[in-house]
């Protein structure tokens, strides 16, 4: 009995030192967004003052003096929610052609998409961008919409979600003379809700965060997504470090908002890709 | 890493040679190929062509200015063993890569371990620890030069406040790696944290009954039965974190700069300012050509593990 007693009291203890051990680990996240709140003449004080009379929306309100935010959040929301819905889609599609069909070179193009997963924009931006200039997509927003949409991420975890649904399924409705398209539209897409929501939602918040793209991509103000403008604001000479705060706060803050409504999907979903795109 | 059938979005065991469902066989030729074609067409046009398209490139020089380009064969490949630039760069990713990779391998086995349990708070800290990964390289960058500003930062207020000498974190060669590095590991250990949860999960339960009966201390259960147990998520491990380690750009690029000097420019960034900033396509698509090998050798091993979970 007593050695129960000790061991749930040391699984509590475990507990405690886990979330205070967490909590430290996110010290840079919380420190950077406490500052955010600090008046210019606060901010550089140390030991800080935790004092909630002191805190000042002043900084976010500097933030819209940078430049015109609500258009690069106007920007930043028009790509993460047009890419996303391309990559449901284009996923869901290649998904349910791999998952679901045997065809000639079925094996050669999963190797491909493999290899996507493999070559990172890093390596090809060189190349990429002349592809860009040639269809006319630089400082278009276009050009961050559309090419990183197809991921193998994506198409994987779609795969791997439509092999589990029953080939009677499509079966009866093959019999009830469902087209291909229509057996995909009306069966499988619905069937695969919760794989279409995740990729969905992984797909928002990486075109969200996304900052490779849109610095090789975009060049003029009035295209810039949140992210551009941040790391603008971060290369100046004079950082006015509340403001720089106060900006990457709200920016974090949809992401954030995100992924803890549906971090279910984030801590599953990661690791059937494996690899952010 | 499999898992149990209700679970379906992760990674699982799936046989993937009989695919059970044989179309009507007045669509048995196109269906499946027009499912993939915005796939495949996206694929092809941003990801397959732009490596051929660079490789060669890689063999022009290129004035972008002008807009011409000449064919010189290997030359800018042979440029890259004279320039001094290229040398620091492919030197300082070989550092960053081996001190990343371990750090990383070794804190996402620590903090996986930590969090095995799922308890409330347990998970509770999960989710703390994924958070970095969810945000963006700028917001990291911020935050964290933020932290590290000198003589304004935190860790500078806090070392002052203690009475011990300020460190210029990022603008001292040494220092400035490691706080590369650091901001490196934080941003992704609870990525592959969540890897060593998966695998840990896969460990029968049994096995610990049995060492605990045989008087095994926590120490030897860890090294006889966590350890070889969790072989397979080790490998996956240090293969996509060298994949993440070589690829580094973005943060660092807001975070140093690549400096002071050169001290922290990795080879992506060097490749980027000899497209972007020095007007160099060419000779940077060379410099991609280069790191290569180590992609594919990577893509390889992680193509047989692929096959091995039965994906292929």
């Amino acid at each position: 009995m007593k050695g129960e007693k000790l061991n749930s009291f040391r699984k509590f203890a475990y507990d405690i030192v886990s979330v205070v051990v967490c909590i430290f680990f996110l010290t840079p996240v919380l420190w950077s967004v406490f500052s955010a709140f600090q008046s210019s003449g606060n901010l550089f004080t140390f030991p800080p003052s935790f004092d909630p009379r002191s805190f000042t929306l002043e900084n976010f309100r500097a933030v819209f003096a940078t430049g015109n935010v609500p258009q690069y959040a106007l920007n930043s929301f028009i790509v993460a929610t047009l890419s996303s819905l391309l990559t449901v889609m284009a996923s869901a599609m290649a998904g349910f052609a791999l998952a679901k069909y045997k065809f000639l070179g079925r094996q050669f193009i999963l190797m491909l998409i493999i290899s996507v997963l493999l070559v990172p924009l890093q390596v090809l931006m060189v190349p990429v961008f002349l592809v860009l200039k040639t269809l006319g997509w630089v400082n278009n927003l276009i050009g961050i919409i559309i090419p990183p949409a197809a991921t193998a991420t994506g198409t994987f975890m779609m795969r791997q979600y439509m092999v589990g649904i029953p080939d009677d399924v499509l079966e009866a409705a093959r019999i009830d003379g469902a087209t291909d398209w229509k057996i995909f539209w009306r069966v499988i897409l619905p069937l695969s809700a919760p794989a279409l929501g995740a990729v969905c939602i992984l797909s928002f918040t990486w075109r969200w965060n996304d900052y490779l793209w849109p610095l090789i991509v975009i060049n003029s103000q009035q295209n810039f997504t949140l992210q551009l403008s941040l790391a603008n604001l971060i290369g100046t000479n004079t950082v006015e470090w509340g403001t720089l705060l106060a900006y990457a706060t709200l920016v974090m803050i949809p992401v954030l908002i995100v992924f803890l409504c549906f971090q279910r999907y984030f801590l599953k979903g990661s690791l059937a890709g494996s690899v952010k795109a | 890493m499999s898992s149990p059938r209700n679970e379906p979005l992760q990674l699982q065991k799936v046989q993937s040679q009989p695919t059970l469902y044989s179309p009507r066989p007045e669509h048995f030729r196109w269906s499946p190929y027009l499912f993939l074609v915005p796939t495949v067409g996206m694929m092809t046009l941003f990801s397959f062509f732009p490596m051929l398209y660079g490789l060669w490139m890689s063999l022009q020089d290129i004035d972008a200015i002008r807009g011409t380009s000449r064919f010189i064969g290997l030359n800018n490949y042979l440029r890259l063993f004279r320039d001094p630039q290229f040398g620091e760069s492919l030197f300082n990713t070989a550092w960053y890569t081996l001190t990343v990779v371990p750090l990383i391998l070794i804190g996402s086995i620590a903090v996986g371990i930590f969090l095995r349990e799922s308890r409330p708070a347990r998970l509770l800290a999960r989710v703390g620890f994924y958070i970095p990964f969810v945000l963006s390289p700028v917001v990291v960058a911020t935050a964290w030069k933020w932290l590290l500003n000198e003589d304004l930062g935190v860790t500078d207020g806090f070392l002052k406040w203690a009475g011990l000498p300020t460190v210029p974190w990022l603008s001292a060669d040494f220092s400035a790696r490691v706080s590369v590095v650091v901001t490196t590991v934080w941003n992704l250990v609870g990525f592959y944290m969540l890897m060593v949860l998966a695998g840990l999960s896969q460990i029968n339960a049994e096995l610990y009954e049995a060492a605990r009966i045989e008087g095994a201390d926590a120490w030897k259960r860890f090294w006889h039965i966590t350890l070889p147990m969790l072989k397979p998520t080790i490998l996956l491990i240090v293969i996509l974190a060298t994949v993440h380690a070589t690829q580094a750009f973005e943060t660092i690029l807001l975070l140093t700069a690549g400096g002071p000097g050169s001290a922290t420019r990795l080879i992506v960034q060097n490749m980027y300012q000899s497209a972007f900033n020095r007007l160099q396509p060419g000779y940077a698509v060379a410099q991609a050509v280069v790191i290569l090998p180590i992609i594919l050798f990577v893509a390889w091993l992680q193509m047989r593990l692929f096959k091995q979970e039965g994906m292929i």
